[in-house]
């Protein structure tokens, strides 16, 4: 009887669990087991993997292997790496997991009379605590000190997994982590790693600390995952399709999903799981079968940020207006289709005499449609045309018109605005529109992504490397502390920090962001907006045309070509 | 469907309250969501196949986004619904772990759901969230996505960050089509029996912009404040001034003709309309005004622009405005006539 019932119950926990597989996605469902399934590139698994043979090794090098910091775009395979590595070097990973042990009532709410600094202070308690459990692992499993260190015993090597990082943004919550970190470090031989991801398209890598100087006395190793490649996606992707019986979808709506995603490859598995479902229920609905599923498509992979920026910018840079030659490559039929658009375009309404110069044939876009239907607000918008504007002028009259239109915005929107100019939109949109020459001359233009951000990340580094700096001072001559503010240092200690770092008692790492002044060019560090802005997104609506330099992935951009029948 | 009761409270007199129309009216079906078909076709095929990614959804306020959510959650979980489906506001970032625990708790909750569904957490106005929220949510909704799927809604998807985005299969909403707002309208009219002119529903039209949530509480106010819906009636219950005496003084300022503007603005100002409702108006008749050509619409909105800011800053004066009509008017007049 016994028996039976512990039948049962096997039974229920076996249904139980084949339903919980039935409902994963197929993310999950599908993940890849080993490196041949990982579509990351190889010498980057290598990379990986030769740290953490060092880091479980008994050499000298395994104390300098205590700290990995993940870094890279979304979908770029950085867990999924960890956890192949996991399974083929047999290590175990401790993942910390936030909210794990909270309060919960009754019902699995957190007690809501809990204030949030109370929720945060005890959030952290519990990251500290489990950092120094995690970091006792190998000595509950095994009490032999002789053995533990010793690497022939190789599933006892445990690596720990922070990747659901507790609120860092709370300066507090950062400098407890951070202290948790550098303890840990210290004390324990379980190497970290951390798992960053990039927020996006502002490219603001969160505060989290993706950039190495924030850990830098924990002798960091960082490795930052690119994109992938576009041939490793679709053998990946294909792999799914076969082990997921999804052969309703079709070799070009893979391509396809291969193309819009910017080397994502969840974004890609997500897309290729729901146009299956797009597909089936379209058979079933005695629809197209292909129709629908391409349709479908589009918008559930494009990024869509990236997309819709993009032909904004398009849209508005090209500044088509009505009487445009077609574009030499246009066929008859795109010729005759832009005459009847134009054809439905009013005339523009006569200008005084006196502005005679700054009559324009009517435009192809209208201000207020790209306003209602792009989700980017403004201030994203002037960006982009701030940083890419010149090569569409054809004199530097243009170029003038259209900064000083931009700065006129800037100057007269700012702060007195409680939440956003209103006008904002509308004012880049059409002074731009009305600076630029038409045509636009055609000169293979590329779109790039704002250097602002990435002057504002190294302006933030920097700030940080002026507080390590203030830190080192006053734990050296805690009585002088109080003479070296921030400005002093920044602009007083410079000669000195460079002279002592060829001395004995060298100044924390990456005070050279503040005390070298190097002099750079500007435009040549702005990064072509391909691979994550961008990525091979099909951009006309008719028909998608685009152009991929190798198969790397590597600078995906629009050309002018693209945008002319759009 | 209406009964005598509600065909009472349509007439609103006396009644005190009444369900507003917007919840009334709220479409129970996706079938019944105006306008953007492709997108919620799709929706309609996820609802059938039960099977629901993380979502976001994304659109200007007022078009039917968290009402989509709604239906497509009701249509997957039916009875369930009530136990399956949390909706947070996870507005701000102090709350973030708040958050996190509720959705911890809930994704372990056990519910009893149709085969092959999932629980659903809806996030309304994601978009608010701070970027370190945003992080937060990342790891979650993808530790508990077996059981539980996130539907987000914001406007501005640019603001969601990109790890969710990965995440996420997006949807986009278009503004509503000036066709697909009355058609709506129409319906609820026919429906309540309510009284209109076509000057009525165009006027709807333009002061809703494309937002049918407000396009059907102007309705219902008017409807109800003065029992029959006409355009004058309609920019009083907006308190906005009427875009036809907008439009003549913005005439007459493209040619430059002073006295003409001034007169339609004291006109306006007269009947008691603040500088904000006035300059806001003139704004929304400017930019879509076809008399105007490129350039001037350009300057124009940058004087208007300029003298809604003076106005924020405190200087709501009927003298501000004249200024913004002589400089408008300055732009319409050759510049020989200044030089002495
Ligand atoms: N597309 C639509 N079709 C029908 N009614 C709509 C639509 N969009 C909005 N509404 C009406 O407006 C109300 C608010 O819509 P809601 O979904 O909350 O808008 P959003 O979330 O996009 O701001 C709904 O209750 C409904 O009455
Ligand atoms: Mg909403």
């Amino acid at each position: 009887m016994v028996c039976d019932w512990d039948h049962r119950v096997f039974c229920h926990l076996l249904i139980a669990w084949a339903a919980a597989q039935e409902n994963r996605l197929w993310v999950d469902k599908y993940a890849p087991e080993t490196e041949v399934d990982l579509a990351v590139h190889k010498q980057k698994i290598e990379d990986v993997r030769r740290w953490l043979r060092e880091a479980f090794s008994t050499q000298p090098i395994s104390k300098y292997r205590r700290l990995l910091v993940l870094t890279g775009p979304s979908g770029a395979g950085k867990t999924a790496t960890l956890r192949v590595l996991s399974g083929e070097m047999g290590f175990s990973v401790i993942e910390w997991i936030s909210a794990q042990q909270s309060p919960l009532d009754a019902y699995g709410y957190a007690d809501e009379n809990i204030s949030g600094d109370d929720l945060y202070e005890s959030a952290m308690d519990k990251f500290e605590t489990f950092l120094a459990r995690a970091g006792n692992y190998r000595s509950v499993f095994n009490n032999n000190p002789a053995q533990s260190s010793s690497s022939d015993s190789p599933t006892q090597n445990a690596v720990i997994l922070l990747e659901d990082l507790p609120n860092i943004l709370h300066e507090g919550i950062r400098q407890r982590f951070h202290s948790a970190i550098h303890r840990h470090v210290q004390r324990s031989t379980i190497p970290v790693i951390i798992v960053v991801s990039d927020a996006g398209v502002r490219g603001e890598t969160e505060e989290v600390g993706a950039g190495p100087l924030r850990w830098s006395r924990n002798n960091e190793v960082s490795a930052r995952f690119n994109p992938i490649a576009v041939t490793f996606l679709t053998s990946a992707l294909k792999r799914v399709r076969i082990r997921a019986g999804a052969a309703v979808v079709s070799d070009s709506v893979l391509t396809n999903i291969v193309e819009s995603v910017s080397g994502d490859i969840r974004a890609a598995i997500m897309a290729l799981e729901f146009t299956a479902v797009r597909a089936g229920a379209a058979g079933s609905q005695k629809r197209g079968r292909n129709g629908p599923a391409n349709a479908s498509l589009e918008s559930l992979t494009r990024k869509e940020n990236a997309l819709v920026l993009f032909h904004l910018l398009g849209k508005v840079l090209y500044n088509k207006r009505k009487g445009d030659p077609p574009p030499n490559h246009a066929t008859k039929r795109e010729a005759t289709n832009l005459r009847k658009i134009d054809s439905k375009l009013k005339d523009e309404p006569p200008l005084q005499a006196w502005f005679n110069h700054e009559a324009r044939a009517t435009s192809r876009v209208s201000a207020d449609e790209l306003y209602s239907s792009t989700p980017i607000d403004a201030s994203l918008f002037s960006l982009y045309i701030h940083q890419n504007y010149t090569p569409f002028c054809a004199t530097l009259e243009h170029s003038d018109a259209l900064i000083d239109n931009l700065s006129w915005v800037d100057a007269n929107g700012g702060d007195n605005w409680y939440e956003q100019n209103p006008y904002a939109f509308h004012l880049y949109a059409l002074g731009t529109l009305h600076a630029l020459p038409t045509p636009v001359p055609h000169v293979g233009q590329k779109f790039y992504k704002p250097e602002l951000f990435d002057v504002g990340k190294r302006a933030h580094e920097a700030s940080n490397a002026i507080d390590r700096v203030r830190g080192w001072l006053s734990d050296r001559s805690p009585e002088n502390a109080s003479t070296w503010t921030r400005t002093a240092v920044a602009l007083e200690l410079g000669v000195v920090l460079r002279a002592k770092d060829m001395g004995m008692q060298k100044p924390p790492h990456g005070h050279g962001l503040f005390s070298e002044m190097r002099f750079v060019h500007g435009a040549g560090n702005a990064e072509v907006a391909g691979e994550r802005e961008t990525g091979g997104v099909p951009v006309s609506e008719e028909e998608p045309k685009r152009r991929l330099d190798g198969d790397d992935a590597q600078g995906t951009w629009l050309e002018d070509d693209d945008i002319e029948d759009w | 469907m209406s009964t005598t009761k509600e065909k009472e409270i349509a007439n609103g007199n006396d009644v005190p309250y009444e369900l507003p129309w917007v919840e009334k009216y709220r479409p129970k079906l996706l079938d019944d969501i105006v306008g953007n078909s492709d997108t919620i076709d799709r929706l309609k095929v996820i609802a059938q196949s039960g099977n629901v990614p993380h979502l976001i959804i994304s659109g200007m306020p007022g078009i039917g986004k968290t009402t989509s959510i709604h239906c497509l959650a009701h249509q997957l979980l039916g009875d369930a619904y009530k136990d399956a489906v949390l909706e947070l506001n996870a507005s701000d970032e102090r709350g973030v772990d708040v958050v996190r625990n509720k959705i911890k708790g809930f994704a372990q909750k056990k519910v009893t759901l149709p085969p092959g569904r999932h629980k659903i957490v809806i996030l309304d106005e994601a978009d608010s969230m701070t970027a370190g929220a945003q992080q937060a949510l990342r790891r979650t909704m993808e530790i508990y996505s077996n059981t539980t799927r996130f539907c987000l809604a914001c406007n501005m998807s640019n603001k969601i960050i990109e790890p969710i985005q990965s995440r996420c299969a997006i949807l986009r909403y278009a503004k509503l089509r000036d066709e697909e707002v009355l058609k709506r309208l129409l319906e609820i009219c026919e429906e309540e029996k309510v009284q209109y002119n076509d000057d009525g529903l165009t006027a709807l039209i333009f002061t809703a912009e494309g937002d049918m949530r407000q396009a059907i509480n102007n309705l219902q106010s008017t409807w109800s404040g003065f029992g029959f819906v006409s355009g004058e009636s309609v920019f009083k219950v907006c308190d906005q001034p009427h875009p036809i005496i907008i439009r003549k003084m913005i005439s007459a300022c493209a040619k430059g003709d002073i006295d003409g503007a001034t007169a339609s603005l004291s006109e306006l100002w007269q009947q008691g309309y603040s500088a904000v409702d006035i300059v806001v108006t003139i704004f929304r008749v400017v930019k879509n005004f076809d008399e105007l050509p490129e350039y001037t619409k350009l300057e124009f909105i940058k004087e208007i622009g300029f003298t809604h800011m003076r106005i924020l800053e405190g200087v709501g004066t009927l003298i501000q405005l004249s200024g913004l009509m002589a400089r408008l008017c300055k732009m319409g007049r050759n510049p020989e006539e200044f030089k002495f």
